[in-house]
């Protein structure tokens, strides 16, 4: 059965994990944690170390150094106890031949220790929750990528997990698909449930995460929520201004100013970097109204993941 | 809930509750997949037609049914060793092809439930051949020339035929995951069953032309039982190599194989006792067992001692807390330096258990020569050096996988090289005793010596035992590094446990 776990206090705990395999150092001290109701998005180039910390955290893999809690249990000294209280979803998962969706549950609920009416009311439940339910007599070789997508998640909730840990689940999904999962993501963090998630599409995992961990070459880049991070990169804010003046004016006005730091053109425009609060920002607005210069487009940047990402990592391979 | 959910969970309430989940999955998936009922359908096709084939002889069947009763089980004979043990590689392998073993690793099952319960499905397809042969085999039984208590008996031996080469399939399917190694396996496997199936055939055909013979002859009767304790044994073995191979590497994967050892080597001296007393057989019958369990022991034996030195980090929290209980346990947790205690253990157990009871069978004080006990000794220190020294020597290596390969494999080709090389050597210098294998080298033949009247030379034992000195001496370092291990395991055993009791009272305090 789906139970809200209680808000507050950290569920997942990564404790300066390293792990080798022979020379090659896969993950080198990470730390970092999720706390229940908390989407965490995991983001690194490709052989960064995500999968790698994924298993650790799943009980898969044991790290060299270092442990991870999973609702309190370490995954080093009790594995077992902590495999009931996690849910993984692995980047590449099996669905049996000559299985429908309700008999690969039906397995997967047994195999959890799940029995009689529990059973029954458990996988009933998850189907519901995942919409799974006009399917039940499917095959599942014969679903989308999508349903199979869904299938592996209700397979991963039927113990009721606290964590959840989902490796690239948005792979190859359409978007609609990518729409629903982001949905489903979001209504088992409000359950309280600690969620690290791990993507290349960056725009999704930013519609859906509170906080994100950024890992490069086995190493933590940056932990903590998006807004956080955003501005720890980037403390200063990008404008975008289009004037009916010459660009050349418009940039010696604005270079002329104490809090633009740096002016550039772009496109029919120019780009600001500015620092300084919302209420400067409202005085340089009002100082270009005033200005002959004519400002026709005044649009702030948003920072997003892809941002952070690009900011915070080399694209370096080990 | 929804009704369509509501609906679902009604359809799911079936009275398989306690059932070993992968069974309820194994039969599920064999009945709706193409190939058991295809090879289902085929084999009974091919039993129809034998049998048609049979009865447009009706005169000769009507005489002796033999060749009707032989037709029948070669077909299903050919099903029950070939086509489901088979199945049971396949569908061991489809857990990795279908990347649903990792699932499987985090759900609640054990190796040992999905191994049995792997078996459990092949044991189902098994009955379902038989269920589907029995108008057959009634059939035959309303002809002349077949005995019931034979044919009983010889279908029994069918079936557990049939679960012990599904047994090995499974163990054969966990070796490897590589597409290549797998053809190989396959190619084992299939072997496995050419070779089952005409023996299979021949025995049927024994006890069918023979009844009397299988049914109450002692003999007969105590190979069976022989053959049945062997089997008994290997079982075990292969079950717990498929369980160690699908166990994650991290877990403790020695100690079950370890304790399986030491319970055989239990269940053989107990069976070698009864067995000499029930069959009134001489003392010799005792030492020639464990000559042969001295033989098995080595082969695990080597595996043991050329383990990787240190605990992991989840087997050091199982090592008992007291000093005591993880010294007297040590030889039973993984790790090359333990091996060796382990096998040194259990050699000097077989040959206590072995003096022991040649001494209880004899009236009369044992004779040390006539009685083997000569051979027994020599056997016991050979096997010593022979497993120890040179995974000993080459400790530091069988840190690594392929190198801890590459050591077991070293071991008996070293061996055989110390029986080849001295008679080489004889031969190209022209020393008769060294050409025709008359050295130390020779294991055989060492053993043979000590058994005779005269026994084996106090020099040449002196070298043996010196032999088994020098490898325990070298393995000394192994031992006395895993005996702190083992008792610093025990120590942060400790720790853990009162560092976790402090943290409840500050936890209750703070309440």
């Amino acid at each position: 059965m789906l139970t809200s776990n209680r808000p507050g206090g950290l569920a997942l705990e990564v404790d300066r994990i390293t792990k080798r395999f022979g020379d090659f150092t896969a993950v080198r001290d990470v730390t970092f944690h999720v706390a229940r109701g908390e989407v965490c998005g995991f983001i690194g180039p490709n052989g960064a170390g995500k999968t790698t910390t994924m298993r650790i955290a799943s009980t898969l893999e044991l790290p060299d150094t270092g442990d991870v809690l999973i609702d309190g249990h370490s995954v080093l000294e009790e594995p077992r106890r902590a495999r009931l209280r996690l849910g993984f979803m692995p980047d590449a998962f099996g669905a049996y031949t000559a299985t429908t969706v309700l008999e690969y549950l039906d397995f997967f609920a047994r195999a959890y220790g799940l029995r009689g009416k529990q059973r029954t009311k458990t996988i009933a439940e998850v189907m519901d929750f995942t919409s799974l339910a006009p399917l039940a007599d499917k095959l599942t070789t014969s679903l989308s990528k999508g349903m199979k997508q869904r299938m592996c998640l209700a397979k991963t909730l039927l113990h009721d997990p606290a964590v959840l840990i989902l490796d690239e689940p948005a792979a190859g999904l359409d978007p609609r698909a990518r729409v629903e999962l982001r949905e489903l993501v979001r209504a088992l963090a409000e359950m309280g449930k600690a969620v690290l998630i791990s993507s290349h599409i960056l725009t999704e995992l930013a519609e859906v995460c509170d906080s994100v961990a950024v890992i490069e070459a086995g190493k933590l880049m940056a932990h903590g929520r998006v807004d956080d991070v955003m501005k720890g990169i980037r403390p200063t804010a990008e404008l975008w201004l289009r004037c009916l003046a010459p660009l050349d004016s418009v940039e010696r006005f604005l270079a002329e100013r104490h809090d633009v730091q740096q002016v550039r053109r772009d496109g029919r425009g120019v780009a600001v970097e500015f620092q300084g609060d919302e209420a400067a920002l409202a005085v340089l607005v009002a100082d270009l109204v005033r200005s002959e210069l004519r400002p026709v487009e005044f649009a702030p940047r948003q920072t997003n993941l892809e941002d952070v990402f690009l900011q915070l990592t080399k694209g370096r391979v080990q | 809930m929804t009704a369509a959910a509501q609906e679902l969970a009604e359809r799911l309430a079936q009275p398989s509750e306690r059932w070993n989940p992968i069974l309820v999955k194994e039969v599920r998936q064999a009945l709706r997949g193409r190939s058991f009922r295809w090879t289902f359908i085929a084999t009974l096709t091919i039993a129809v037609l034998g049998v048609l084939t049979n009865l447009a002889d009706f005169n000769h069947l009507r005489e002796d049914a033999h060749g009707y009763f032989m037709t029948v089980h070669f077909c299903l004979v050919a099903a029950l060793v070939g086509m489901v043990p088979f199945g049971a590689f396949q569908s061991m392998g489809s857990e990795w092809e279908e990347s649903t073993a990792d699932l499987l690793v985090l759900s609640a099952l054990r190796p040992r439930r999905i191994v049995a319960g792997k078996l459990q499905g092949a044991l189902v397809q098994a009955v379902l051949f038989f269920a589907a042969f029995s108008p057959f085999l009634v059939v035959a039984y309303l002809f002349p020339g077949i005995d019931l208590a034979a044919a009983l008996i010889y279908l029994g031996v069918i079936l557990i035929a049939s679960l012990c080469a599904s047994l090995a399939a499974l163990a054969l399917s966990t070796l490897s995951k590589q597409r290549f190694v797998r053809v190989v396996l396959m190619i084992v496997l299939g072997g496995q069953s050419a070779w089952l199936i005409p023996m299979l055939m021949v025995l049927g055909d024994e006890v069918l032309r023979h009844p009397q013979q299988f049914t109450s002859d002692d003999e007969i009767l105590s190979v069976y039982a022989t053959i049945g304790v062997a089997l008994l044994i290997l079982a075990g073995y292969v079950f717990t190599l498929a369980c160690n191979m699908l166990a994650h590497p991290e877990e403790n994967r020695s100690t079950n194989t370890r304790v399986l050892t030491t319970v055989s080597a239990l269940l053989v001296a107990a069976y070698a006792l009864l067995f000499t007393r029930w069959m009134s057989l001489p003392t010799e019958v005792i030492s020639v067992m464990a000559l042969a369990g001295l033989a098995g022991l080595s082969a695990i034996g080597l595996l043991l001692v050329s383990e990787q030195r240190a605990l992991g980090r989840r087997v050091t929290l199982s090592v008992p807390k007291s000093p005591l209980g993880a010294l007297a346990t040590a030889p039973w947790f993984p790790g090359g330096g333990r091996g060796v205690a382990f096998h040194t253990l259990h050699v000097v157990l077989v040959l206590a258990v072995a003096l022991s009871a040649i001494a209880w069978r004899r009236p009369s004080a044992p004779n040390f020569f006539a009685d083997g006990v000569g051979a027994l000794i020599v056997a016991a220190l050979l096997s010593i050096t022979y497993v120890t020294l040179l995974p000993g020597l080459l400790a530091r290596l069988c840190e690594g996988s392929g190198a801890r390969l590459a050591v077991r494999i070293a071991t008996p080709i070293a061996a055989l090289l110390g029986l080849l090389v001295p008679a080489a050597i004889g031969a190209f210098v022209g020393d008769r005793d060294l050409a025709r294998l008359e050295h130390l080298g020779n294991p055989g033949r060492l053993i043979e010596r000590a058994w005779t009247q005269d026994g084996l030379p106090l020099r040449l034992m002196a070298c043996v035992a010196g032999g088994a000195l020098v490898a325990l001496l070298v393995n000394a370092p192994r031992l006395v590094r895993s005996t702190l291990e083992t008792l610093a395991a025990a120590r942060v055993h400790r720790a853990r446990d009162e560092r976790a009791a402090l943290g409840d009272k500050a936890g209750q305090s703070r309440a």
